[in-house]
């Protein structure tokens, strides 16, 4: 297991308002890696995104980004570092053709025009079916096209790490397989992935390391090839039979 | 009689302009920062006595003076978004309380205007232009001012539609009315795009004051009287639409007066009832959105415009 | 001397029971509901126009008087043929605050339908157009309230007392006593299962819904009580001055009664007292800036709105849900449980 950690995440306290959700998490993602989150309903998981985005409230710990200390800067200034997000609900802009919104986030980041019909080639080569809808607005999308879209928007401009959240909620099988094999194929292409995934089965295959949340803690992580064979383990985490035990 | 009618409609076009406009800054304030602005009503207020007192105590020209009110209508407009509105959308503040604040600054705003006019003894005021007849037909009169204002807010119409759907800073504003967190995720600088939104929408007040500083005598409640029917008008657009804020604009013009002296010339009714038209209106309107009256049963008997986008419901 | 601080006391009495009567029922609207009425004027001015309207009519007509109602000749005759007739005043006095109840219940009652279906907000915006906009109508058609000019000889019910300063005073004590029965009515009602109804109605309508309240009844009810005490209010304020004038009814009347209720805090009616006292004290203080303390080259009135509007920001930005939290409510299961919870924590103690 090369390289290093590109995402620290360390004692992250975290909630909304005075409501705490994360206790003392730490956990990281490393370069090339996809990095799997897993854990019940109301465990925390999009908490932790919010959190290392800067979007909810961040009552002690720190998050790392390429060794840098970037727990307080603002959602945005952390895009144009190379960090992004999916995510979960009402991940695009309606109103706003599938162009557009890759648009408005391109040149929120990067200036060249030039460059943008090389990132436009990059996201139609991984989602080809978005080439032929460019110009219509999202709304009249499908869902599972909409979704295309919100991942399409993470790939803009060299991104280094995409969160992303629950990207499957809401698909349906045949879609949520697609979706994921989407996703792997952006890690392969050399961006690290951080994924939250409720569909453990198959995002366990496409995931190199894997976590389990629950209630907000951390009670369990190890290489994916580990579970696979061995899911009842994962399970049993779930349902809290075994807290805190580490497979390395 | 047919003259009078025409030039019933000749108002109705001028004035609905003016309410159109103003409808328009009203409403892209509303969807992009999420902001009731009736301090607005300032920003006309304050644009048309710097025209007026420009143009006629100092004898600028009137053609000078207007830079030098949207000057003052986009300056007034920064100031108020950094000191009320943007620590009130920092701190999550709902609609109602935004709603108050705003309210509450424009009254401000307004008694600051005040006791500067009755210490200046300009309480009313006039701006020192007088519009010439630029068309004549059979004593049918068209004044230079009424082409001028026409002209004026129907290009800056198009210049914000241009603005809005071509350029990138449109992009980014209509990306954050559709999904303000989502903005903030891409990247996009919400402070900097929410300057320039004031910016873009204190210049048509600027414009507006002015122009009305010519049209009509000015006192410190100017501002407020054309605010009313504008924001009537966005209520006829169902507060997010732009083309709906604009037709409602026409709409509350042609009521006011047009249809206004048809009521005076045919059922006697006093000019005093041109607000109850206005309210009518307005009220059709929202009885109509709140599904009171079905909009079915209106739509047969009225051709098929397109006012809403998609079917509303 | 003493006459003065009379005169004093019983203005301030009446405006303190005005201010009352109209952010209780703003607070019911809004603290309670969850209605935004941002037309109040509206409904005040309501109660005051009845008063305008209605007693110069009937006066003319039972005293056949000739003057042109909005005269001054007329209304100096209106106050002495009142002056000599007391039960004609009283009589006058109670019709029309019960034709003002009416008048506002009726609006209320009316209002209420499109409030159902409507957003707060187009809510919020609508009232306010409303009110603003049948002032700019009721201020240019003449036979309503003589236009711009007003209507003046309003008679106070007491006019007939010879000492005009008793005449205030037992003015004050009525308004006081009516501003009273009206909010122990409140309180009775929001500490009651119906207050906890409309709770639940402003908190999460959709839920109030599903539990089987329904919710359009409610709301018209308590816009109907809420509109008949600020028409009753407005009908007070009348007779009070003596005098009705389309340009006394703006917003600002609408923005005090938000500003007490924030001042006291929303949904707290012992707030309501406390932001009503501030605003008298305030109000009638300002009033009284002798102009020899400042010269000031233009009208005290603009600097004691800007001292509002002032008042006002701060509040919005710095405590907005106003100075008094909400009371918990009062019910038979919180009892238990406060009970519980208290000796659970005295058994928490010893240990370590």
């Amino acid at each position: 297991m090369g390289g290093q950690a590109i995402l620290g995440v360390s004692n992250l306290s975290a909630g909304y308002g005075k409501t705490q959700i994360l206790y003392e998490l730490s956990m990281s993602v490393m370069r090339d890696q996809l990095t799997l989150v897993v854990g019940p309903n109301g465990s925390g998981k999009s908490t932790l995104a919010k959190a290392i985005f800067n979007l909810a409230s961040i009552f002690s710990g720190d998050v790392f980004f390429k060794e840098r200390n970037v727990t307080k800067l603002t959602p945005e200034e952390k895009i144009i570092i190379g960090m992004r997000m999916v995510p979960q609900l009402s991940n695009v802009f309606e109103n706003l053709t599938v162009r557009e919104n890759l648009e408005t986030i391109y040149f929120a980041i990067k200036y060249p025009k030039k460059n943008f019909e090389d990132s436009l080639e990059y996201v139609f080569s991984i989602f080809p079916i978005l080439r032929d809808k460019q110009y219509e607005k999202v709304r009249t999308l499908s869902g599972g096209e909409r979704q295309m879209v919100a991942l399409a928007r993470a790939l803009v401009a060299k991104p280094e790490l995409i969160i992303f959240d629950e990207p499957t909620a809401m698909l349906s099988p045949a879609l949520s397989n697609l979706i994921l094999s989407k996703i792997r194929e952006i890690n392969e292409s050399g961006v690290a992935v951080l994924l939250i995934e409720q569909n453990v089965k198959t995002a366990l295959r496409i995931s190199d390391y894997v976590y389990v949340l629950v209630s907000g803690r951390k009670v369990l992580e190890g290489v994916s090839e580990r579970f696979i064979n061995n899911f009842s383990m994962l399970e049993d985490a779930f349902f809290g039979k075994s807290p805190g035990s580490e497979f390395r | 009689m047919m003259i009078d009618l025409l030039q019933a409609v000749i108002s109705s076009i001028v004035i609905g302009s003016l309410y159109a406009l103003m409808a328009y800054g009203l409403t892209l304030t509303l969807g992009s920062i999420r902001i009731y602005n009736w301090a607005y009503a300032e920003y006309v207020t304050i644009s048309a006595y710097v025209t007026a007192l420009s143009s006629s105590r100092y004898s600028v020209d009137i053609l000078l003076c207007f830079p030098v009110a949207i000057f003052s209508a986009v300056a007034v407009s920064l100031i108020v978004d950094e000191l009320v509105y943007k620590p009130l959308t920092r701190k999550g503040s709902t609609i109602i309380q935004v709603m108050l604040a705003s309210i509450a600054t424009g009254l401000l705003i307004r008694y600051l205007i005040y006791i500067f006019a009755s210490v200046n003894n300009v309480v009313i005021i006039k701006a020192g232009y007088t519009s010439k007849a630029v068309a004549k037909i059979n004593e049918l009169i068209i004044t230079d001012l009424d082409i001028f204002i026409v002209g004026l807010t129907i290009f800056m119409m198009l210049v914000f539609h241009f603005i809005i759907s071509k350029t990138l800073i449109g992009k980014q504003i209509r990306a954050m009315w559709d999904n303000f967190e989502l903005a903030r995720l891409s990247g996009i600088k919400v402070d900097r795009v929410r300057r320039f939104v004031c910016i873009l929408v204190g210049m048509p007040a600027g414009i507006i004051g002015s122009l009305w500083s010519i049209y009509s005598t000015i006192t410190p409640t100017s501002g407020w009287l054309l605010l009313l029917p504008a924001f009537a008008a966005v209520i006829v657009g169902g507060l997010v639409s732009i083309p709906g804020a604009i037709i409602g604009g026409y709409l509350l013009g042609f009521g006011e007066n047009f249809f206004m002296y048809i009521a005076y010339k045919f059922a006697g009714v006093s000019l005093a009832y041109k607000p109850l038209i206005t309210l009518s209106i307005m009220l059709l309107a929202l009885f109509i959105r709140a599904d009171i009256i079905p909009a079915r049963w209106l739509l047969s008997a009225l051709t098929r415009a397109a006012t809403h986008r998609g079917n509303g419901r | 001397m003493i006459p003065e601080l009379i005169t004093l006391f019983s203005t301030s009495l009446t405006f303190f029971s005005i201010y009352v009567i109209l952010s209780l029922s703003l607070n019911l609207e809004y603290g309670f509901t969850g209605i935004p009425n941002f037309g109040k004027v509206f409904f005040f001015s309501l109660g005051a126009y009845v008063v305008g309207v209605f007693v110069p009519r009937v006066i003319h007509f039972v005293f056949n008087i000739s003057e042109p109602a909005c005269s001054a000749l007329a209304s100096t005759q209106r106050m002495s043929i009142a002056a000599q007739f007391p039960i004609l005043s009283i009589t006058i006095f109670v019709v029309s605050l019960i034709l003002s109840g009416l008048l506002g219940a009726f609006m209320g009652y009316v209002i209420s339908y499109p409030s159902l279906k409507l957003r707060g907000d187009y809510l919020a915006i609508s009232l306010l157009i409303i009110a603003e906009l049948s002032r700019v109508f009721v201020r240019t058609e003449p036979s309503i309230v003589c236009g711009n000019n007003g209507i003046g000889g309003l008679p106070n019910p007491f006019i007939w007392m010879q000492d005009p300063v008793l005449k205030e005073l037992t003015y004050s004590i009525l308004s006081g006593a009516i501003a009273g029965v009206f909010y122990f009515y409140i309180h009775r009602l929001v500490n009651s299962p119906y207050g906890r109804v409309i709770k639940s109605v402003r908190d999460d309508e959709l839920v109030s819904q599903l539990l089987g309240k329904d919710v359009k009844i409610f709301k018209a009810q308590i816009l109907t009580v809420s509109s008949f005490m600020s028409a009753i209010a407005g009908c007070l304020y009348a007779f009070f001055i003596g005098f009705v004038y389309p340009d006394d009814f703006i917003i600002v009347w609408t923005m005090y009664a938000w500003l007490m209720m924030l001042l006291g805090g929303v949904a707290n009616n012992k707030g309501v007292i406390l932001g009503s006292i501030v605003m008298v004290v305030v109000d009638r203080g300002l009033r009284r800036i002798p102009s020899f303390w400042l010269s000031l080259p233009f009208d005290v009135s603009y600097l004691r709105g800007i001292i509002f509007t002032i008042i006002l920001l701060v509040i919005i930005m710095w405590r907005p849900r106003g100075l008094l939290p909400e009371k918990p409510l009062d019910t038979p299961a919180r009892k238990i449980f406060e009970t519980h919870l208290r000796s659970k924590n005295s058994l928490k103690n010893p240990s370590s």
